[in-house]
């Protein structure tokens, strides 16, 4: 293959290949330790088996070849309910979320049909959609639950966002930051012993500790996958948005503006015992189910048309950043929005691997022209800034530059049908 | 004057499949089975479509619609990704009294003129998917992905001044969700069509249906998902059923059922309450 001598980057292999089942990409990171992400890190690639086939899928046959007994799992959960039955407060779990139809699914079933007295805690979207603020309140009104939204501090918030696509082309890491951590410390703020995630990441690639929940030890070979992002770094050099927060004070800041972005002290969720588990072990995760649900229960309502980037028009649509998330994405890493929805549609057998490469030669890398300009505002950034600084993040074993523009040099639809 | 009732059928590759909104693709089975006990019960037509012809670029229902007007003996609608002439004949060769454009409407009205003097207005439908954007009702394709700036109810008026025989107008908001029918819509609707008007989306109590009918003009129903989570269960074949579709559905076992329509009994509901229907 010529393309062995093209560089990769962010540690990704040289030689792009795709899942012979699904079709992502084997230069799909899995997550990351945000809080040591600066422009050097090498970033742990999905892993393929000898078959090329993307440990995704490997994850996701399981929950569908009958290896997993679905029944047993539940009886888990049900014992877990018992576990906190008769814990003394008014809530004995944590539920985070959006009010999308996966934190609708969970609190939702959790509570109404295990008995759980779920508490749900929001940490706001960059910019709220119309819809996605609609589904927020339906959620808590539809369906029917206590909540507490979290906003931070706008300007410190967009100077993350700002700095994080400069350094990193990742304006998303503000929000995944904030979500990651907003959870746990309500939980020792409310004194709520258990927390519930959504479905586990190794679903999408990422190799877990344990598959019920995040550990809380500090582990070399899954860094995104820890409780404990910090382990004894001091606080003043761990990084947001690829900065060190002591470059931040510099620059005129204060520790205390970033107190949301920084996790727990790990030894308080040991002290106290604060457990967080994936529901996704214990019940079989369906996004279009989820769907299904949320629409049934809490009033979910979806998208007037499809999502700029891909074919669907249901999920992940409460942030104006969404598009970005999944543009600059295509950007790094060749996996576009249209990749990101249909590999997961495809491991839950929701479309075929051929549908897949026709949506992704349809729909991958389509700009974001939606929201755009609050993007750009929001980001102190003219758009012909951000297409040039874009440039310098595409990998040349993944992009060829054509006299029309940048092309992938060997997108999935190709590489299949040679 | 007579009114229609009509099951549609939505097929995404060999299964039969149901949404809300026009979107998710839940499998609930094989549409040959669904079509064969649908006639055997008495509707009055079906039609069959194929909700994912436009985005894919090909269509699936020839071969299928072949297969199923040799034991079903009413008229059969077939729309999804029907885009020239040879789409039309493809689908009316092998067993369709009449094809549904949608798509291929927006993006060429010319198409449609020819095909209504090739094939003649009763031969050729036109599906308007519709939801309230600011208050008006604009005109969407790709089954309910893409926004179009143009408003139902000028459109209807110029797929009539063209000559297509009939409209079917899908109500996005409503769609799957058995909600009932936008009346406010259908009402508007039926007051600026000429031609045949059949109102589909929001179908879940045979309350809604009479509502439907004793308060617009419309000349028919279309009903899926009320109809379809009455019957699948006798219907189901779910071991054979494994890719290219939410499938998780069939197998869990507490089905979310919430509403649900039998063909018979609806009809003799509709007499009743002084409906005239087949």
């Amino acid at each position: 293959m010529k393309n062995k001598n093209l560089n990769p980057m962010y540690g990704m292999p040289s030689e792009v290949k795709y899942c012979t089942k699904c079709n992502v990409t084997n230069q799909t990171p899995t997550t990351t330790n945000e809080y040591e992400h600066d422009k050097n890190t090498q970033q742990i690639p999905i892993e393929f088996d000898e078959n090329n086939v993307c440990y995704g899928c490997n994850v996701n046959e399981k929950k569908w070849n009958g290896k997993v007994d679905w029944k047993e799992r539940e009886k888990e959960l049900i014992e877990l309910s018992k576990k906190f039955k008769n814990f003394k407060g008014q809530y004995n779990c944590i539920v985070g979320g959006s009010g999308g139809k996966d934190s609708a699914y969970q609190s939702h079933t959790l509570k109404y049909k295990y008995g759980f007295r779920p508490l749900t805690v929001t940490w706001t979207p960059h910019i709220y959609t119309d819809i996605g603020w609609k589904n927020f309140q339906s959620w808590l009104h539809v369906g029917g639950f206590d909540n507490y939204l979290f906003t931070p501090n706008g300007k410190i918030h967009r100077h993350l966002t700002r700095r994080s696509v400069i350094n990193l082309l990742h304006p998303f890491q503000p929000f995944i930051m904030g979500q990651k951590n907003f959870s746990v410390k309500m939980a020792n703020q409310m004194n709520i012993p258990l927390l519930f995630y959504g479905e586990a990441p190794s679903e999408y690639g990422t190799k877990l500790i344990d598959e019920k929940k995040f550990s809380t030890k500090i582990d070399i070979s899954h860094p995104g996958f820890t409780l404990d992002s910090i382990g004894s770094t001091k606080i003043e050099d761990i990084k947001l948005g690829g900065e060190t927060i002591r470059h931040h004070i510099d620059q005129g800041f204060t520790l205390d503006d970033f107190q949301p972005y920084i996790p727990i002290d790990i030894n308080i969720i040991n002290e106290k015992k604060i457990e967080n588990h994936f529901l996704g072990y214990y019940l079989k995760w369906v996004p279009q189910e989820n769907y299904f649900y949320a629409v049934n229960n809490t009033g979910y309502e979806i998208s007037e048309e499809r999502l700029d980037g891909t074919y669907q028009k249901y999920a992940s649509l409460d942030d104006k950043i969404d598009g970005f998330h999944y543009y600059t994405s295509f950007i790094k890493f060749g996996f576009g929005r249209a990749m990101s929805d249909s590999t997961m549609e495809i491991r839950n057998g929701h479309i075929t691997k051929e549908e897949g490469l026709g949506l992704m030669k349809q729909f991958d890398g389509e700009f974001p022209k939606k929201y755009e300009k609050e993007f750009f505002d929001y980001i102190s950034m003219t758009k012909i800034e951000f297409i040039e600084l874009c440039d310098k993040f595409r990998p040349e074993n993944i992009w060829v530059k054509k006299p029309n523009g940048w092309e992938l040099r060997n997108p999935p639809w190709e590489y299949f049908n040679k | 004057m007579i009114k229609r009732i009509l099951s549609r059928i939505d097929i995404k590759n060999t299964f039969l499949v149901k949404g809300m909104h026009l979107e998710g693709l839940r499998v609930l089975g094989y549409p040959e089975f669904f079509a064969q006990k649908y006639y055997n019960e008495n509707i009055d037509e079906i039609i069959f479509q194929d909700v994912v012809a436009s985005l894919y670029k090909k269509n699936n229902l020839p071969s299928l619609i072949k297969k199923i007007s040799e034991n079903v003996f009413i008229p059969i609608t077939c729309g999804g990704g029907i885009r020239n002439n040879d789409d039309i004949s493809k689908l009316l060769i092998n067993g369709a009294d009449r094809v549904l454009i949608n798509t291929g409407a927006v993006n060429n009205i010319e198409f449609v003129k020819d095909a209504v003097r090739t094939y003649g207005s009763s031969t050729i439908a036109v599906g308007i998917e519709t939801q309230k954007i600011d208050n008006k009702y604009k005109v969407f394709t790709e089954s309910g992905r893409t926004k179009n700036d143009i408003d139902a109810f000028e459109w209807i008026k110029k797929l009539q001044d063209i000559g297509v025989g009939e409209i079917i107008l899908s109500s996005i908001s409503k769609e799957g969700t058995g909600r009932g029918f936008d009346l406010d819509l259908n009402e508007k609707a039926s007051k600026v069509c000429e031609v045949s008007l059949l109102a589909h989306g929001g179908a879940g109590r045979k309350e809604d249906v009479y509502e439907l009918f004793n308060s617009t003009a419309v000349n028919g129903v279309v009903i899926a998902a009320a109809f379809h989570h009455n019957y699948f269960s006798e219907l189901l074949k779910k071991k054979e059923i494994s890719m290219g579709g939410s499938t998780s559905y069939l197998n869990s076992e507490n089905f979310i059922n919430n509403f649900s329509l039998n063909i018979k009994e609806l009809k003799k509901y509709l007499k009743s309450k002084n409906i005239s229907i087949r």
